[in-house]
């Protein structure tokens, strides 16, 4: 049995692994071994000791550890191995001890039984060393964890954008750093950049290697002139150090942690004023800027309203930009706007958008020429201003003059910021359909049950005698009136070969005469026998000779002119001899 | 004699019928008209009155809705704007108008939820599902019906051999009106559950349980609008946008 299973690969592998499972722990050799990384510790903290329990399965009993303490353990932990077909198995045995004071300690053998034998592991002496003193707060000071702040620029003109960024230096770890209050920045627009990139890099200052993280970053846009200071800021950390450096087992060291207070350094920064003889038009916007003017129609009626958007984009203080003036004729009322921004911060810059959507609502007919909208910025990189001019088209208003201001309801709906009246001129009634869906369902049982009867008296009738005798005349006659066309297209030797089959064919349904017997004796019997007269016999196998005579040896008998009449003819005939109630 | 009692029910209810009307001097086209001009002169309680009574008569439909959350719209009710709007929406889900109305009157409702869509093919199923009126599912899947069966009907007398297999045509057919069917009942459905809720009150505490000593697990305030989940006891579970639940007493709530 068990060689016939060895004969195929497949269950010789399966056979194997089994064997191995089996007696596997049994091939290696069994050890019993006691672990420490270094018999040196420190009173008050905690070390692992692990038994290592190899090739067997089996409850080792454990030495009593007093006076040291148990913290945690065993913690058991086993695994399977097949190393180069080898298998085997180790359980280790893992305990977390505490010396509770300096001194000496000996921790005796564990053993363990197996397969009758005793294993045994080494003892331990342990020289447990005083702990050192915990640092308090004030001796950490020192150059190990500081933050800086850098900026982008050191002189910047009214409403340019100034990043500062802090950067915490540490060569500690340093955890849960955060502002230990809201920063206030006098004299200044700030935008905090929410999405601060903090991968840390390595940088070695005066010789130390430094671990740099981006705490914050915020980019400012000074409000006024003059030598501004940058106010420090003030972090909140956890400084987390590990107490003891010959500590040997360092899963086990005990990190202590202290909340820290790191303060920045102060910064000033210069701040310039705008160039001389800024442009009418400049209304604080420094950066770089594009600007376009559209009109949402060109041509209206008075009492209507046309939009008139302004839309800046850029990079700078675009939330400052106040809105712009335009010049409007005289005639058209004008609607401020309730600009709308999207601003998206980065660490590079400030970008965003402002909207402002004017109303213009004309009261006079007439066509109108809008100038030209601008907008003007402080291009920080030259220190020039620049102008963007938009042009409008000519405005064509029609209707009436008005006198009375437009009405609040044609604002809010130009607003978007009214809800809309009805349009539907009649009322819209709600009528319930659900008592349609039952014909739905009925329709197409209807029509099933239709279908159905008709299928069935289609089927009745054609599975009568009489429809079957007429089916097969009507065939043979259809046949005829082909056969004849063959004729008509001078083709006569395909006629009688078609006439002939034809004749056949009837005759072998008529008669049920099978198709292997087609004799002349066996057609003269079965016509004996159903009583058809000797001259019309005689007119069959007349007609039936002809044709052949004309398929197989054309131009020895001239074949008759009529023979399809001829055919017709006998058919009929026959047809009143078979089935005379037809 | 059954005939007879047929023709005297009939007859009684002709007349309760013209009693009736009588009543109602005006028919609901000329009422609407009333309350719409209420409305456009600024007699906000006038018109609500109007539509009220037309609601009351059976008398609904999504004009009535419309003009119901304009009216509460101006008199700053938001719970019954936006109420009357949802109702509108679910009259003419693809309405500009009414979307628009309705998403003004929410931005004055407190409690706000950022709402997932829903998944794609969910959505395109409800697209079109809204795009008719069930009465035109309805007409589509029986025009369908009935020319997949003609068509079937066709390839029978010209083919009489293929009995049993129907054309492909008439089979796609079929297939077209089985899914307007389907849109139609879902549509239809939509239109008559009322499972949802419009809060019309200003401020509730949603209970853990459907009990008056329960404790307070949540505040709703007026406008919020909710899934009603279960009812027990004269107590409704509902479930707001965001998946908190609780119970509420169905007092001051409006159904959609």
């Amino acid at each position: 049995m068990i060689d016939r299973l060895f004969l195929h690969t497949k269950n010789r592998g399966i056979l194997i692994l089994i064997a191995l499972l089996a007696f596997g722990p049994l091939l290696v050799a069994q050890s019993f071994t006691v672990q420490i990384n270094s018999n040196k510790i420190v009173a008050g903290e905690r070390f692992s000791v692990k038994y290592l329990l190899e090739g067997a399965q089996s409850n080792p009993s454990f030495p009593d550890f007093s006076p040291l303490k148990i913290e945690g353990g065993p913690n058991v932990a086993s695994n399977f191995l097949m190393v180069n077909g080898k298998v085997s198995q180790n359980v280790s045995y893992n305990f977390v001890l505490k010396a509770p004071k300096e001194g000496t300690y000996t921790i005796g053998p564990a053993t363990v039984k197996v397969g009758g034998k005793t294993l045994k592991t080494q003892s331990i002496r342990l020289v447990a060393s005083k702990a050192p003193p915990i640092p308090e707060e004030g001796k950490l000071k020192g150059k190990d964890v500081f933050i800086i702040p850098t900026l982008s620029k050191d002189e910047v003109f009214v409403g340019e954008r100034l990043t500062v960024t802090y950067e915490l230096y540490t060569v500690k770890n340093v955890r849960d750093l955060d502002l230990a209050k809201n920063p206030v920045f006098d004299g200044f627009g700030v935008e905090i950049n929410p999405n601060l990139a903090q991968f840390p890099r390595d940088v070695e200052l005066n010789g130390i290697p430094y671990r740099v993280v981006n705490v914050k970053q915020f980019h400012l846009f000074p409000q006024q002139a003059g030598e501004i200071n940058i106010p420090n800021l003030t972090f909140r950390g956890m400084i987390s150090e590990r107490t003891n450096r010959n500590d040997p087992f360092s899963m086990f060291s005990i990190h202590q942690r202290t909340s820290r207070l790191l303060t920045s350094a102060k910064k000033t920064v210069t701040v310039k004023p705008w160039p001389a003889n800024p442009p009418e038009d400049f209304s604080g916007l420094v950066g770089l800027f594009s600007f376009d003017a559209s009109l949402n129609k060109t041509s209206l009626n008075t009492g209507e309203v046309a939009r008139l958007r302004m839309l800046i984009t850029g990079e700078g203080n675009i939330r400052l930009q106040g809105t712009p003036t335009i010049k409007t004729p005289e005639s058209f009322d004008v609607f401020d706007p309730e600009p709308r921004e999207a601003v998206r911060v980065n660490a590079e810059a400030v970008n965003g958008q402002k909207v402002f959507d004017f109303l213009l609502a004309p009261r006079q007919p007439g066509l109108f020429q809008l100038p030209s909208a601008t907008v003007s910025f402080l291009n920080p990189e030259t220190g020039q201003y620049e102008r963007i001019r938009a042009n409008l088209p000519a405005l064509t208003v029609g209707g009436k003059a008005i006198a009375t201001e437009i009405s609040p309801a044609v604002i809010g709906a130009e607003l978007e910021n009214d809800i809309r009246p009805l349009q539907a001129a009649r009322p819209i009634w709600y009528k319930p359909a659900g008592s349609l869906w039952i014909p739905l369902g009925v329709a197409p049982l209807i029509l099933l049950v239709v279908f159905g009867f008709w299928i069935k008296k289609k089927a009745d009738k054609e599975a009568l005698p009489e429809t079957a005798l007429r089916r097969s005349m009507e065939a043979a006659k259809r046949q005829l009136a082909e056969a004849q066309a063959l004729l008509e297209k001078g083709e006569p030797k395909a006629f009688y070969n078609e006439l002939n089959r034809t004749l056949w064919a009837y005759l072998e349904d008529r008669l049920a005469l099978p198709g292997s017997s087609q004799t002349r004796s066996a057609l003269t019997e079965r016509l004996t026998e159903r009583t058809i007269p000797p001259e019309q016999q005689t007119h069959i196998f007349r007609l039936l000779d002809e044709s052949e005579m004309a398929v197989y040896a054309p131009g020895a008998v001239a074949p008759p002119k009529d023979a399809y009449a001829q055919a017709l003819d006998l058919l009929d005939q026959l047809e009143s001899q078979f089935n005379p109630e037809l | 004699m059954i005939q007879a009692i047929g023709f005297w029910r009939m007859a009684f209810s002709v007349l309760v019928l013209c009693i009736a009307s009588s009543l109602y001097a005006t028919n609901p086209d000329s009422r609407f008209s009333e309350g719409a001009a209420r409305l456009e002169a600024k007699d906000y309680e006038g018109a609500i009155a109007i539509f009220q009574g037309l609601l009351v008569e059976g008398q609904e439909g999504y004009s009535v809705y419309y003009l119901l959350g304009n009216a509460h719209y101006r008199l700053d009710h938001i719970g019954e704007a936006v109420l009357y709007y949802e109702k509108a929406v679910k009259q003419l889900p693809h309405n500009k108008d009414a979307q628009f109305n309705l998403k003004l009157a929410r931005q004055k409702v407190q409690d706000r939820f950022a709402v997932a869509p829903a998944f794609f093919p969910v959505r395109m199923w409800r697209y079109v599902r809204d795009l008719f009126k069930p009465v035109i599912w309805f007409w589509a899947a029986l025009g369908l019906i009935w020319l997949a069966c003609g068509l079937q009907a066709f390839a029978w007398y010209k083919h009489p051999g293929s009995r049993f297999s129907p054309s492909r045509l008439a089979l796609i057919l079929a297939c077209c009106a089985f899914v307007c069917v389907g849109f139609g009942v879902d549509r239809q459905q939509t239109l008559e559950v009322d499972r949802v809720a419009v809060f019309l009150e200003t401020i509730q505490d949603v209970k853990k349980a459907p009990d008056q000593q329960s404790e307070a697990s949540f505040k709703i305030h007026e406008g919020i609008k909710v899934q009603i989940t279960d009812e027990l006891n004269g107590w409704w579970q509902i479930e707001l946008p965001d998946g908190k639940n609780g119970w509420v007493k169905p007092n001051g709530w409006g159904r959609v």
